[in-house]
């Protein structure tokens, strides 16, 4: 089936796909010096998820549509929260608390940073995967309608859909 | 009908009483911690000068043995993902439970024709 969008600014286009890999970079950078800087699993995340507000600027509902699969990062993100019960569980196996290390100084390598990993992924996904429901809501209520009734007028302009 | 009229003031007197009461017991005890000698400035250049041996209850714990119980260098770190473990865990699960019901508020409408099969519309789904 052809569909037809319209495509965004050029500068708004570049300005996002310049920003993109940044703001990627950025986040996870939060995420995995979490253990020995200011930030940690939750504020990266939200870094993270950014992302997806800028392939929308760049690219539209069309672009979000087709790059992030909302289904799987849900079911992803509920699998991240499992397996931060599982790492937590560990330190109970070896006779130790809940969510205790059970590797102790002298290690640099320490299951908490694991758990935070995991709790940057969880949220990361969380958030993308709210951002898309609500993009879908606002793209399909109002901005489509009138991009296409634009379209319909100027059809000099439109652009086929691979 | 009465007894509502009557309820009311006798739950705020009794809530105020409490109050007052605590707020009494709070200042008659001693402050836990007193910062009065701390020069701020100082603590900012050198952090390692801080004198944390009178630290006393939760604190000196978090602060004295915190490398030997968790082995994390940062305290803040091991107070979110060991000492608070649980807590941490709760948030991700608030997550999980904002996260479902907005995708069940938020879902795509569905329409049906008279036979009640549902209108496939052209857009996909989520």
């Amino acid at each position: 089936m052809k569909r037809t969008y319209r495509r965004k600014n050029v500068i708004v286009r570049c300005g996002a796909d310049l920003f993109l890999p940044l703001g990627c970079v950025f986040g996870c950078y939060v995420i995995f010096h979490g253990n020995t800087s200011p930030g940690g699993g939750f504020q990266g995340g939200v870094l993270v998820a950014s992302a997806i507000l800028m392939v929308f600027l760049g690219h539209g509902g069309t672009g979000v549509r087709s790059t992030f699969r909302a289904r799987l990062l849900h079911s992803s993100e509920t699998i991240a929260e499992i397996m931060y019960v599982l790492i937590a569980l560990l330190g109970v196996f070896t006779g130790l608390n809940f969510c205790v290390n059970f590797v102790f100084a002298g290690h640099e390598w320490e299951t908490s940073v694991l758990m935070n990993d995991v709790v940057g992924y969880h949220v990361m996904a969380g958030i993308i995967c709210l951002l898309i429901v609500m993009l879908n809501t606002l793209d399909e209520d109002d901005l489509r309608k009138d991009e296409n009734r634009q379209l319909r007028s100027e059809s000099e302009e439109e652009v086929e859909e691979e | 009908m009465k007894l509502k009229r009557i309820l009311l003031p006798v739950a705020l007197i009794i809530l105020l009483v409490c109050g007052v009461y605590t707020a009494i017991l709070m200042a008659a005890s001693e402050p836990t911690y007193n910062g009065e000698d701390v020069d701020l400035v100082a603590l900012y250049e050198d952090p390692s000068s801080y004198d944390n041996s009178d630290a006393d209850g939760a604190a000196a714990v978090i602060i004295n043995e915190n490398l030997e119980k968790t082995a994390a260098e940062n305290v803040v770190f091991s107070v979110v993902y060991n000492f608070r473990g649980y807590d941490t865990m709760g948030e991700s699960f608030i997550l999980i439970a904002a996260i479902a019901g907005s995708l069940v508020i938020l879902r795509k409408a569905v329409r049906y024709d008279e036979n009640g099969q549902p209108i496939e519309d052209e857009e996909d789904e989520l």
